[in-house]
């Protein structure tokens, strides 16, 4: 049997998740109009963005120490996604084509935007005392946020202009 | 869905065959069905599946899509959008896409900091 990709998704307020599952040597095909994604996260494996527009080709590994990775660079286009092994990678995506975001991961207290959202890419932090797990996500504010890592992954994304 | 077809002519001068396309769960006969001429050049027919793979992949998807297009509507329903309420919901027929993505709803849980 052919290794395969499995696609999760989740439209939230202002932007969508996708999140995908695949095997070592999977192979996936992202069309120009599906293409929103910002960010990519690898949660675990290797995977590579591929391009190919005639006859030039351009390939991209990406993995997990790579952190938040902006491929705003791949939006609107054809990509071929192929797994070198075993992944499991988030996606964080505008819903509207014309808004775009800027997003970082967080390993440290800060101090909120009331045009940001946060989301928990991995394990188990604990932000202004309250306990969160992966895909648990939230609108901030004006304030401060207190956090207390314990090697889990946060994401904040804010929306930045409008075309 | 599931879809069958019937070969009614074979002429191999030519390399022709003519045939019909149906839902398996069509209400009707194949034999109701229109009947097209296909020429073997467009076909892969390696083996029996490449063949029907080919055959369906070229004429016969668009052929059973077309068919249930034009069948009768007998449920007349309503699109939604936007805020869901299901009080408003209940006793109303609801147009929707069977989605045939290999897409599954992310779990995700909206919390308050």
């Amino acid at each position: 049997m052919n290794p395969s990709i499995k696609r999760f998704v989740k439209k939230c307020e202002d932007f969508y998740i996708c999140a995908e599952i695949g095997e070592k040597m999977a192979v996936g095909v992202e069309y120009a109009d599906d293409r929103l994604t910002l960010y990519q996260y690898i949660v675990k494996g290797k995977i590579s963005f591929n391009t190919i527009d005639g006859d030039n080709f351009t390939r991209e590994i990406c993995e997990s120490k790579d952190g938040l990775i902006d491929v705003k660079k791949y939006l609107h286009q054809r990509l071929l996604l192929t797994a070198d092994e075993d992944f499991f990678m988030i996606g964080f995506n505008s819903i509207n084509k014309n808004v775009t975001w800027d997003g970082e991961l967080k390993t440290k207290s800060f101090t909120g935007d009331s045009n940001s959202w946060l989301l928990v890419l991995d394990g188990k932090p604990t932000i202004n005392g309250k306990s969160l797990s992966r895909f648990d996500y939230a609108k901030l504010e004006d304030k401060l946020y207190d956090v207390t890592l314990n090697d889990g992954v946060i994401g904040v994304f804010t929306k930045t202009c409008l075309f | 869905m599931k879809a069958i077809f019937k070969i009614i002519k074979y002429n191999p001068e030519r390399q022709q065959i003519v045939v019909r396309f149906a839902r398996l769960r069509a209400p009707e006969s194949i034999e109701k069905y229109r009947k097209v001429a296909i020429n073997l050049s467009h076909l892969d027919c390696y083996d029996s599946e490449s063949f029907v793979k080919s055959l369906m992949r070229k004429f016969g998807n668009d052929m059973v899509k077309q068919q249930e297009e034009k069948e009768p509507i007998i449920n007349e329903a309503e699109t939604i959008s936007g805020k869901l309420n299901f009080e408003d919901l209940v006793g109303k027929t609801i147009e929707c896409k069977v989605d045939e993505s290999k897409r599954a709803i992310l779990k995700m849980r909206r919390v308050e900091l």
